[in-house]
């Protein structure tokens, strides 16, 4: 039998029903796919670090605010039109992230860990104290919504379709990078370090790209982010984010951006069943994310692969 | 022509001598043999010779550069690619992929350029799956490129090792042990693989325990005791050398069996 995932229809069936969303479903769950769908940005990009190259951050929540802070800004405070500061945003995010975890992804994984533990609360720190520039614990108010000529997309269902295309724009180009040789050499480098430099591959030079790129995709999500809530605020962007993410990541999918993406989107809907248990949902998180790797510890999306009776990990 | 030449090469780990004033030279198209008991430094001098380790003392000259200081990588680049004792494969990779990422080094293009479907790239990576093709074609393992490399026997992850160091198609290519833990038909046919990848022109340096495969394969042959070197020369002769006896023949069967070979 042909894995669902092989057949034209069900590709056709999921592209039908992801349109017509929008115009049959209520203003709320369209509201939650919305956000689905930008965090799917941020989680494929931390995929690149965890599943890819073995390397786990707790920063990509603090990098998603960075690129959200600066489009906040740009426009806020220099009258930027938003679709100019989409790049700045994601350069910006680049640049620190390099800048601040360059030199610590080469280290081994625990210490890695425990700089992007330092990023986190650094970039926090910044947002919350560095007033004069970031508001402060005011956040950012009144954000432009993206406009397209003199379309504004304003309502959940006039932003879902951009979120919705910049989601599938992430989609494509994570696989190709991950069909790149880059690809080839994060999951080498990930086997085997040493084999990996033994065969000619520059592991430092690969594993920093692989940071970048985890944080232009964070970027980008986070620009989505503050032109959609177009309110911003420090603990928006504090530990929460971050490990959210990290649990999506994790849980969808070793090397499965597919799996990443569907975990995404069914973590993000019982968020909203876990509201009752308030500041508790990180244990929830904890839980689903420790029961996740005892259970499927090559992510969601094995269940589907082993009864199609293909290898759980491989390129496709 | 002296392919490579190590002169005087020490190396200790926390005052534990592991080579002491090592000459060697290995002449382009031969096939060196290095042999000696477990702990002599056999696997410590190939770690040295593939920047692994860095020398304390002495020079390494590789085609005219000195590359005793030089990283993992950066020696790999000038053409030494080497196979480890104890498989160091990427295993959740297919076997293709495993020759893949290898066949990189010898190509053009960027992962930037593979993203966006350059041409240049496209074109790079359809010559890596054709070396990666041959490698595989050479080693017999053309009918396995889907597998995990995980997912092989034994023997075949032994050949993987191999294909996967031609790939980087090396001008010098070290061997460590490929023979370890193989039964008597795979050792076989690993000697003839060997056979025709010297015969194809490459110059390789194999460590084995095993006496009577390096006999059988290699003119000349080095033997170190103690991380030195204790003789230097025709293979027959060296193994029939009293000091090298002592030191590694010491039990009558595998005295024996060299002189079986």
């Amino acid at each position: 039998m042909a894995a669902l995932h092989q057949r034209w229809w069900f590709w056709a069936a999921t592209l039908a029903a992801l349109l017509a969303l929008p115009a049959l479903a209520p203003q709320y769950v369209v509201h939650i796919a919305n956000f689905i769908l930008i965090y799917t940005l941020p989680v494929v990009g931390l995929g690149f670090l965890t599943g890819f190259t073995g390397r786990v951050s707790l920063a990509q929540g603090a990098l998603f605010g960075v690129g959200a802070y600066t489009t906040a800004l740009l426009t806020t405070k220099l009258g930027w039109a938003p679709v100019a500061t989409l790049v700045p945003s994601v350069l910006m995010t680049i640049v620190l992230a390099v800048s601040l975890g360059g030199a610590a992804v080469r280290l081994a994984g625990l210490y890695f860990v425990m700089a992007t533990i330092g990023i986190q609360q650094i970039v926090w720190l910044v947002l919350m104290n560095w007033i004069e520039l970031t508001n402060g614990p005011q956040g950012v108010r009144s954000i432009p919504a993206v406009g397209l000529g003199e379309y504004s997309l304003e309502t959940p269902q006039q932003f879902y379709f951009l979120a919705l295309v910049a989601a599938g724009i992430s989609y494509f180009l994570a696989k190709r990078v991950i069909g790149s040789r880059l690809g080839l050499f994060l999951r080498a480098l990930s086997d085997d370090q040493l084999a990996a430099s033994s065969v000619a591959v520059e592991v430092g030079r690969a594993k920093v790209t692989a940071l970048a790129l985890s944080a232009a995709w964070a970027g980008a999500g986070g620009f989505l982010y503050a032109h959609y809530v177009r309110f911003i605020h420090p603990d928006m962007f504090g530990l929460e984010p971050s490990v959210l993410f990290l649990v999506m990541s994790m849980f969808g999918g070793y090397r499965s951006i597919e799996g990443m993406i569907v975990a995404t989107a069914l973590l993000e809907s019982a968020t909203e069943y876990l509201r009752p248990f308030g500041e508790f949902r990180m244990i929830a998180y904890g839980m689903i994310l420790l029961l996740g790797m005892m259970f499927f510890p090559m992510g969601i999306l094995t269940l589907v692969r082993r009864r199609a009776g293909a290898p759980a990990a491989g390129k496709d | 022509m002296t392919l490579l030449a190590a002169s005087k090469v020490s190396l200790s780990f926390a005052g534990v001598r592991a080579l002491v004033n090592i000459d060697l030279q290995i002449e382009e198209g031969e096939l060196l043999g290095i042999i000696g008991p477990n702990g002599s430094g056999k696997s410590t001098l190939f770690n040295v010779l593939s920047g692994i380790y860095r020398v304390d003392q002495g020079t390494i000259v590789f085609r005219g550069e000195r590359i005793e200081r030089f990283g993992i990588a950066q020696i790999v680049r000038r053409g030494i690619a080497r196979t480890f004792q104890n498989k160091r494969l990427f295993g959740t990779m297919s076997v293709l992929e495993n020759v893949e990422v290898a066949a990189m080094k010898g190509v053009q293009g960027s992962a930037l350029g593979d993203v966006f479907g350059l041409n240049s790239s496209l074109q790079a990576r359809k010559k890596a799956g054709a070396i990666a093709e041959r490698c595989l074609v050479l080693t017999g393992l053309a009918d396995s490129t889907g597998l995990l490399a995980r997912d092989l026997p034994y023997g075949a992850q032994n050949r993987l090792e191999i294909a996967r160091a031609l790939a980087l198609e090396p001008t010098l290519l070290l061997l460590d042990e490929p023979a370890a833990g193989l039964n008597p038909s795979e050792r076989a046919e690993l000697q003839e693989l060997i056979r025709r990848v010297h015969a194809e022109g490459l110059t390789i340096a194999l460590v084995e325990h095993d006496v009577r495969m390096v006999t059988g394969l290699c003119a000349r042959a080095i033997v170190l005791d103690h991380g030195e070197k204790i003789a230097d020369g025709a293979s027959a002769m060296v193994v029939r050398n009293p000091r090298v006896q002592a030191a590694y023949f010491g039990e009558v069967e595998s005295e024996e069996e060299a002189h079986a070979a």
